[in-house]
């Protein structure tokens, strides 16, 4: 088992969200090689981006691309859904990382 | 399709009733259900059409058309209401109508530009989107509302500034095109919160000393801890709640935040140039829109920024346009000069 963080940042707020839950590294590798390739800056403003990520791995998905398959992911990921590791985190404290 | 039990009138009344007693959640189930009623989306889709190009009339008016997503998250949606027609009674689509008319005002009466291209483009936005959806986007055409769960936010069209917000976001896609990341990113931000507040302060007359620069006022439920999503003349105050956390926003460049979520801290960051425009509108004072706010438009579209500009370029540009305004000499020059000085950006030179 692999365990998976999913963090939505973004959104007219601008508050970030994160939910872990536990693969099998295939599912992983599949998930892995249906990521969307690079193409132009969509022109959404405001939208959310999801980051996955896994050990050194991190997937980058704008919610434009977040499809049923993504968010059956999420759905997995969220609290009280049976058979799955489920944190509901608190948001990132940004100013952790301020310039130097 | 799921069959209903209660019929499509019945649901209309539901719809009706719970909105004017507040009650959002039914509101919604039962505007879920409506929607899903074939008879009624036939009907509804022979009745109002989108406006044609034989449409078009005076550029210097406004032609909205609000759609209803009806709950799921499929743009353009239903159109429900388009221009001079009567409210349609669903408060989302009332509000977008009224929000967008607000923004178009403001654009064209302080600053003689005709909607988001300046040239007259209609202005869509598509209400109802998602289930229990806690957003709102520019979608590079339409601005799209979701309802909000609300636990946390109530609809987004009740804040007429994330209405002027996201209009503005339009506009900046029209003139400087400021990439979304980074620096560029949280300018793009800024001018949106900028424009966002000064709808709201246009539409309700106020002065400087006299407004809230708040973004988002009354989005949060009371369960919240919160005034606002951010506070421009006080960025990290907005919020402080066990859910959300405390308002990360920085109000100096000392403390500005590296980050890879968010495109770089674009909502986090834009609190350093949102204080330093409320630090000058309130130092020059009167009606911000007509003083600070004709030059920060003035700097949005005066050719001397690139897509990748970052806040002391945006900063030069914004002391140029004062000097345009009010001369090299003005103490209005000199305020926008310390606004940027006081939160930590020294203006850049052309």
């Amino acid at each position: 088992m692999i365990s998976v963080t999913i963090t939505r940042s973004g959104g007219v707020a601008g508050l970030s969200r994160s939910w872990h839950l536990l693969l099998e590294h295939e599912e992983w590798r599949r998930l892995c090689s249906r990521t969307p390739m690079d193409e132009e800056p969509p022109r959404d403003r405001d939208r959310y981006t999801y980051r996955i990520r896994a050990r050194d791995e991190v997937l980058v998905i704008p919610e434009s691309r977040w499809d049923d398959g993504w968010r059956g992911l999420l759905e997995r990921a969220r609290p009280g859904e049976p058979g799955e590791e489920a944190v509901d985190d608190p948001p990132e404290d940004p100013t952790a990382a301020p310039l130097p | 399709m799921r069959c209903s039990i209660v019929p499509p009138y019945l649901l209309a009344r539901i719809v009706a009733a719970a909105e004017e007693r507040a009650m959002p959640a039914a509101a919604r189930a039962a505007r879920r259900a409506l929607a899903e009623t074939p008879m009624v989306h036939a009907a509804r889709r022979r009745e109002i059409l989108p406006f044609a190009a034989e449409d078009f009339g005076s550029p210097r008016s406004p032609r909205r058309t609000i759609s209803d997503a009806e709950s799921t998250e499929t743009v353009p949606g239903v159109p429900v209401r388009r221009e001079g027609e009567t409210a349609s009674g669903d408060p989302a689509v009332d509000e977008a109508y009224e929000g967008l008319g607000a923004t178009f005002a403001l654009f064209d009466e302080a600053y003689d530009r005709s909607s988001i291209d300046g040239r007259g483009l209609p202005l869509d936005a598509t209400v109802h989107y998602g289930e229990e959806y806690d957003n709102a986007f520019w979608n590079g055409e339409r601005m799209v509302f979701g309802d909000g769960d609300g636990e946390v936010f109530r609809r987004f069209t009740i804040s007429l500034s994330v209405i002027g917000h996201e209009l503005t976001h339009g506009v900046t896609q029209h003139t400087a095109n400021l990439a979304y990341s980074g620096q560029s990113g949280a300018l793009n931000e800024s001018l949106s919160d900028v424009f966002g507040v000064l709808v709201e302060q246009h539409r309700r007359g106020q002065n400087a000393d006299e407004a809230s620069w708040l973004v988002g006022e009354g989005l949060f439920t009371e369960a919240v801890h919160g005034r606002a999503l951010r506070s421009m003349a006080a960025p990290g105050t907005a919020y402080d709640d066990p859910l959300l956390g405390q308002d990360p926003q920085p109000a100096h460049m000392d403390q500005y935040v590296q980050t890879d979520e968010d495109d770089g801290g674009v909502h986090i960051n834009s609190g350093i140039p949102n204080r330093a425009f409320a630090l000058a509108a309130v130092a020059v004072g009167g009606r911000a829109w007509e003083g600070v706010g004709a030059v920060w438009y003035a700097a949005l579209t005066s050719g001397e920024l690139v897509p990748d500009s970052d806040f002391a370029s945006f900063a030069g540009a914004t002391v140029r346009a004062a000097s345009r305004r009010w001369g090299s000499a003005a103490v209005e020059r000199e305020a926008v000069v310390d606004a940027w000085r006081t939160v930590g950006i020294e203006p850049g030179r052309a």
